[in-house]
C-alpha cells in the first residue's frame, strides 16, 4: 500500500498555475528521488504537501496512510508524520532554538517531554549533524551559515522522528564533509526508523550518499518521467535535454522577472509588461 | 542592592558614586528630582511603582548609568532628562507591560566628546491601552552615539504610537545615531505607529534609522507550525520572542516578573 498518494494534484498562485496535474506514490520505507529543472514546481509540490497557506489546490487529491492532508492543518499534517526540511530556513528573531525544540517535542507528546529526556535527545541530535550544542542557545537560525541551517533542519528531524521527511536542497551551502554528515543522518534515520523520504537535489553526489530507488522527473508542473535509480544518473550525465527528443516533451523556460531598481527604465519595463500581457 | 530612603531626598539634587545597583522605591519620588551620577562610576538605577514623575540624570565624565524601568501596574506617565559629559554612558532599557495607559517622554543630550547612550524598549499593550513614547536624543558632542531599539505587541484594541527624534547638530563630527522601532499587531482592531525621524546639521556623521509594523510573519508561524506547533501556541513563541529579549538587560529577580507579566498575558 502507498503511504503518499498524490493524484491530479493541481495548484496555483496568485492566478498562476504552478502544478498541473501532479501523480505520484511513495510507499512504506521508500527512498524516491525528485529531479527537475529549476522553476517547474518540485518545492511547490513539497510545500503543498507540507500545507503551506500560500497555494491554492485547485484540484486533485494528496492522502497519506489512508487520510486525506488536504484537510489537515500544516501542524496536524507534522504530528501526523510528514516532515518538510526547508530549502531556505527562515530566521526568527528572538525564539531560542531550544524554547522551540521542545514546543515542538511537547507538540508531539500527550504530556510534556521531562527535561532528562529532552537535553539527552538535543545532545544526541546535535552530536549526530556534528552540531556544537551551544548552539541551541542562539536564537532560530539567526546568524546561522547555510551550512549550520540545513544541518538544523536534519537535527529537527532526527528530534521529531518522522514517518515520511521531505528534503528540499539539503545539500545545497554543504560542503563535501557536511553533505557526508547529512547524509549519514538520512541513512540512519531511514535504516533505522523506516522513515519514507522524498529528497530534491541537484546533485548526484547526495544521491550517490543515500541510493534512491525511486526518481520522478518533473518538468512543466507535472511528472514527466518515472524511473529507478539509472534515470538519476542519466539526469546527472546528460541533463534534461534528451526528454525533449526521447518523449517529445518541451521544457518551458524558467519565467524569470527581474525586479526593477535602480539602473532599471521602469517606464519600459512597464510597456514591456503591458505588450506581453496583450 | 541599596534601596533608597526618603532621607536622602531631603535636597533637590542627589549624588550617587561608585559601584552600585540602586532600587528606587518612586512613590517617594512625587516631584521633580535631578540625580547626578559622580566621575568614573558605575551606577545601575531600578525604578519601578512609577506614579507621575520628571526626573533629571546627569552623568558626569566617564560614569554609567544603566537606568531599568519596569512599569507593571496602573502607572500614568514617566519624564526623563539626561546630560552626558564626556566619555560618560546613559543607557534606559525600559519595560512596559502595564495593562494601562502609559506616556513616555525621553530626551537625552549628548553633550560630551565620545559619549553613548541605548534606549532600548519592551512594550506589550493590552485591551484598550493607549501607550505614547517620545524619546529623543541631541546630538551636541564629536564622536556621540546614540541607539533606540524598540519592540512593541499591541493585542486588543490597544495603540501604541512611537516618536524617535535623533538630532545631530552642528559641530558633532564623527557621531553615529540609529533608530529602529518594530511592532507586531496582533489582532485586526491593534495599532501602531512609528515615526523615527533623523535632523542631521552636520557633515561626517553615520546615520540610520526604520520601522517595521505589521501583523505576525506568515511564513515564520508556517515554519513553527510544520514542527508540529499548532496556531495558538507558534504565536505565543513569536511574541515571547519579539518581548523576551528586554529580560537581559535586568537582574534575575526582574527578568522573572517580566517574564510572568509576558507569559501571563497571552
Amino acid at each position: 500500500m502507498s503511504k503518499l498518494e498524490v493524484k491530479n494534484l493541481h495548484v496555483k498562485i496568485e492566478d498562476k498555475e504552478i502544478l498541473k496535474g501532479v501523480d505520484l506514490e511513495i510507499s512504506d520505507h521508500e527512498m524516491v528521488a525528485l529531479l527537475g529543472p529549476n522553476g517547474h514546481g518540485k518545492s511547490t509540490l513539497l510545500s503543498v504537501i507540507m500545507g503551506n497557506p500560500r497555494y491554492e489546490v485547485t484540484e486533485g487529491s494528496i492522502f497519506y496512510n489512508g487520510k486525506n492532508l488536504l484537510e489537515m492543518s500544516v501542524d496536524e499534517r507534522n504530528r501526523e508524520g510528514v516532515f518538510l526540511a526547508f530549502q531556505n530556513p527562515f530566521e526568527i528573531p528572538g525564539i531560542i532554538s531550544m524554547d522551540f525544540y521542545k514546543s515542538a517535542l511537547n507538540a508531539h507528546s500527550d504530556k510534556k517531554v521531562s527535561l532528562y529526556k529532552f537535553y539527552k535527545l538535543l545532545e544526541d541530535a546535535s552530536k549526530e549533524v556534528h552540531m556544537p550544542f551551544e548552539m541551541v542557545n542562539r536564537t532560530l537560525n539567526e546568524g546561522f551559515s547555510g551550512g549550520e541551517k540545513k544541518r538544523n533542519e536534519i537535527l529537527q528531524m532526527i528530534l521529531l522522528n518522522p514517518s515520511f521527511a521531505m528534503l528540499d536542497e539539503i545539500d545545497s551551502g554543504l560542503d563535501v564533509d557536511a553533505i557526508n554528515i547529512v547524509s549519514e543522518a538520512i541513512n540512519k534515520q531511514f535504516k533505522e526508523k523506516e522513515t519514507s523520504f522524498l529528497v530534491i537535489s541537484h546533485y548526484a553526489r547526495l544521491f550517490d550518499l543515500i541510493h534512491p530507488t525511486k526518481a520522478y522527473v518533473m518538468i512543466n508542473g507535472r511528472i514527466a518521467l518515472k524511473g529507478d535509480a539509472s534515470l538519476i544518473s542519466r539526469v546527472d550525465k546528460e541533463g534534461y535535454e534528451w526528454i525533449k527528443k526521447e518523449y517529445g516533451i518541451e521544457i518551458e523556460k524558467e519565467d524569470k522577472k527581474v525586479p526593477i531598481s535602480i539602473g532599471t527604465c521602469a517606464t519600459k519595463e512597464v510597456i514591456n509588461n503591458a505588450r506581453t500581457t496583450k | 542592592m541599596l534601596e533608597l530612603q526618603s532621607e536622602l531626598f531631603s535636597d533637590d539634587l542627589l549624588e550617587l558614586s561608585g559601584n552600585n545597583e540602586f532600587i528606587f522605591k518612586l512613590n517617594l519620588l512625587n516631584f521633580d528630582k535631578k540625580i547626578s551620577i559622580k566621575k568614573n562610576s558605575n551606577i545601575t538605577i531600578y525604578l519601578s511603582d512609577i506614579d507621575v514623575n520628571n526626573l533629571s540624570f546627569f552623568v558626569q565624565e566617564n560614569a554609567k548609568l544603566n537606568l531599568n524601568i519596569i512599569v507593571l501596574n496602573n502607572e500614568k506617565s514617566l519624564s526623563i532628562h539626561g546630560i552626558t559629559s564626556k566619555s560618560s554612558i546613559f543607557n534606559v532599557f525600559f519595560a512596559d507591560f502595564s495593562n494601562s495607559n502609559f506616556t513616555m517622554n525621553s530626551n537625552i543630550i549628548l553633550y560630551g566628546d565620545d559619549s553613548k547612550s541605548e534606549f532600548i524598549f519592551s512594550s506589550l499593550a493590552n485591551d484598550k491601552n493607549k501607550k505614547k513614547y517620545n524619546i529623543s536624543y541631541s546630538h551636541l558632542a564629536r564622536n556621540s552615539v546614540s541607539n533606540l531599539n524598540g519592540f512593541g505587541v499591541c493585542l486588543g484594541d490597544s495603540e501604541l504610537d512611537v516618536k524617535g527624534i535623533s538630532h545631530i547638530e552642528k559641530g558633532a563630527i564623527k557621531s553615529n545615531a540609529s533608530q529602529h522601532i518594530k511592532a507586531i499587531l496582533f489582532d485586526k482592531t491593534s495599532k501602531a505607529k512609528a515615526s523615527p525621524t533623523l535632523k542631521i546639521d552636520c557633515d561626517d556623521i553615520k546615520a540610520s534609522h526604520g520601522c517595521a509594523i505589521g501583523s505576525l510573519n506568515e511564513n515564520h508561524l508556517y515554519y513553527l507550525e510544520s514542527r508540529g506547533i499548532n496556531e495558538a501556541e507558534a504565536r505565543k513563541l513569536i511574541t515571547y520572542g519579539y518581548l523576551l529579549p528586554i529580560t537581559k538587560y535586568f537582574n534575575e529577580e526582574s527578568s522573572k516578573i517580566i517574564e510572568n507579566r509576558i507569559y501571563g498575558s497571552f
